[in-house]
């Protein structure tokens, strides 16, 4: 039975989330094989994401059913302040699946979704966030600039082309090192890139005063929840594979898929062989409250125990 | 850079949710005063709701900035196989603030929410299917009956599915009304009130009987009716006010509040009642010690004794409170 009056009805005010949320979403089963070096490649994800993003948000972080010692990593991060919604997942519900939830029930107008291999520079978030709301109905901006589907920026490229307000311009607008490093990461041989790279041409639309490149990805994007909830729920039993659908119904319901000119994000994949590092982090200095000191904190409870007892527990 | 094929490639499948979700909001900030019996409270609603639950079903626990113990107890339980989705938050998002979430991100068909303080018994869930897919236009199902009528009587919904001579008087035993009163500490004149008051009480073709009324204490609904009221304001840790809002937007939408006519959950609150003792213990599985009467602070210590004398003088019960409600402010914060 009810002893007493709940506290919590005297709280007046509670914390409000930032209004972006940033979605991590990890899935590392055993750390063998294929996965040997994910956990580091998670710690540089999470440490990244954290250093000078340039606008503030609130970190959340989806397991997807990972062994017990990526689990108690993250719990540790969470402890230690770092992390501000983890969800921990007992089974695997596929990219899809987990999209569902991380999409429909993070906190922020805006989403910052990454996967757990991406590698953060400082900016990425500010100058995402400038293209989000420099451009009309943009769906998604991934911060980094690659080559994409065509078929995928239909849309983009016809509302441009319809546009006397954007110049848009066809050409090599990704330079070598940074078009070589995103392929190399993917496994590709240097020669097949070199060849690709001959042949590649991108889109630069330029909307008063900033540019994008056309074209986005679902492995790393910046929206806002209400427009990723239109395309809610996604209808995936397979673990990954079909996350694509979401660049492809973007692109039909008439939204803009942009990436950034410059690099801000770059995938790690599964190891951190060749990764350009961002400057050193400073860390951060942990501000502890006075009434935090074990001692003071366990007279304070004992006198808010007491003070309970006396006038509830009757 | 990417060395060797992710084998998540292959094609396995993935989980599928469940029909059903059920989902329960944590919150104890700390394990002292109100909050002293709350993770006993709070295992013996997980283990009452495993037990007495037949129908599949997966669970996701909110919680929303609880203290080290909690959480860690809450990891455990999902190592265990318990919990399905643990959500972790590291600050108070208030009631309503959690429920934006839950409610939102729950991928089942069926979505069912309960404070962590609520008892389950046996056959709840399926009593709460049959009304909730056996009558027309229902919003929510609560597996106990409704005596507290959150909407004060300015409901619309239910007068449009149902004519005056639909509705039955139905007076429940007195234990049930008694049980409910315990649960919530009602004074006497409460008590007094809702024992002589009846309910309204509606019956389908098929013979179920739903009591018109449902609490926000406990539920399940459609997940695209829920869909519909969010988000909710969350401005406040529990509030009345805007817990009343759920309820008056799924009303608004035209949407009933039922309820089942046996008291199929309990409000347990924040100590054990000794009449629940033996249902708790039948879930746990284990004997518990009863709701033990916490010693006054009058006692003890020199200290302790000079605090006892001082809260007897009424002019310091206010400060005392103030000081409860900062100390509890500032050690739920985190």
């Amino acid at each position: 039975m009810r002893v007493g009056q709940n506290p919590a009805k005297f709280v007046n005010q509670v914390a409000r989330p930032e209004r972006i949320t940033v979605a991590i979403l990890n899935y590392i089963p055993f750390l063998s094989g294929f996965y040997a070096e994910m956990l580091d490649v998670l710690r540089t994800c999470l440490d990244s994401v954290r250093q000078d993003a340039g606008l503030p948000f609130d970190l959340l972080v989806f397991d997807n059913g990972s062994c017990a010692e990526v689990q108690d990593y993250l719990l540790g991060e969470q402890r230690a302040g770092h992390i501000q919604y983890l969800i921990l997942s007992e089974k695997n519900l596929g990219k899809g699946g987990a999209w569902n939830i991380i999409l429909s029930g993070a906190p922020g107008e805006i989403i910052a979704y990454a996967d757990n291999d991406v590698l953060f520079y400082p900016g990425w978030l500010s100058e995402s966030v400038r293209l989000l709301e420099t451009f009309p109905r943009v769906g998604m901006v991934t911060s980094r600039p690659f080559i994409t589907k065509r078929e995928y920026l239909t849309h983009t490229l016809a509302w441009a082309q319809s546009n006397p307000e954007v110049q848009v311009e066809e050409g090599k607008f990704i330079p070598w090192e940074t078009y070589y490093e995103f392929a190399r990461s993917l496994g590709q041989e240097p020669e097949v890139i070199r060849q690709d790279f001959e042949k590649d041409s991108c889109f630069r639309l330029t909307y008063r005063g900033v540019s994008a490149i056309a074209g986005a990805s679902h492995w790393q994007f910046v929206a806002y929840k209400s427009v990723l909830a239109e395309f809610l729920p996604f209808d995936m039993n397979r673990p990954m594979g079909q996350v694509k659908q979401l660049d492809e119904r973007m692109n039909q319901a008439g939204y803009l898929r942009l990436m950034l000119t410059e690099p801000r994000v770059m995938n790690m994949s599964n190891t951190l062989r060749g990764i350009r590092y961002p400057e050193a982090p400073t860390t951060p200095r942990v501000s502890r409250r006075l009434w935090d000191w074990s001692p003071l904190r366990a007279v304070l409870l004992s006198l808010h125990d007491a003070i309970f007892r006396l006038y509830f527990n009757r | 850079m990417r060395i060797g094929q992710n084998p998540a490639r292959i094609d396995t499948p993935a989980y599928t949710p469940q029909k059903i979700g059920l989902a329960s909001l944590v919150f104890i900030p700390h394990l002292e005063g109100y909050f002293q019996q709350s993770l006993s409270i709070l295992r013996a609603h997980l283990m009452s709701l495993h037990a007495h639950t037949q129908e599949p079903f997966d669970l996701l626990v909110f919680d929303n900035g609880s203290c080290r113990e909690v959480k860690d107890f809450l990891n455990e339980m999902q190592v265990a196989g318990w919990i399905r989705w643990l959500v972790s938050s590291e600050v108070n998002l208030g009631k309503t603030g959690a429920l934006n979430w839950i409610l939102a991100a729950l991928p089942n068909p069926i979505v069912g929410y309960a404070d962590s303080d609520v008892f389950f018994r046996r056959g709840w869930l399926q009593a709460s299917l049959d009304i909730l897919e056996g009558f027309p236009q229902v919003g929510i199902v609560t597996a106990q009956p409704c005596f507290f009528d959150i909407l004060r009587g300015e409901g619309r919904a239910a007068a449009h599915v149902f004519t005056p001579e639909q509705i039955e008087p139905y007076t429940p035993e007195a234990w049930v009304v008694e049980e409910y009163c315990r649960g919530i500490n009602a004074p006497a004149d409460l008590r007094q009130r809702y024992l002589s008051t009846p309910l309204p009480l509606v019956r389908n073709a098929q013979g179920v009987a739903a009591v018109l009324g449902a609490s926000h204490m406990q539920f399940i609904a459609y997940r695209e009716v829920l869909q519909q009221v969010l988000p909710l304001p969350a401005t406040r840790g529990l509030s009345p006010e805007e817990d009343r809002v759920f309820n008056q937007r799924i009303d608004d939408l035209g949407y009933l509040h039922l309820s089942t006519s046996r008291p199929l959950v309990v409000h347990m609150g924040n100590t054990i009642d000794p009449h629940l003792q033996p249902e708790v213990e039948a879930a746990l599985g284990t004997a518990i010690s009863a709701s033990p009467q916490l010693s006054l602070p009058s006692g003890g210590s020199l200290p302790r004794r000079w605090l006892g004398r001082l809260a007897k003088a009424r002019p310091f019960k206010r400060y005392f409170l103030q000081l409860y409600n900062a100390l509890y402010e500032i050690y739920s914060e985190r």
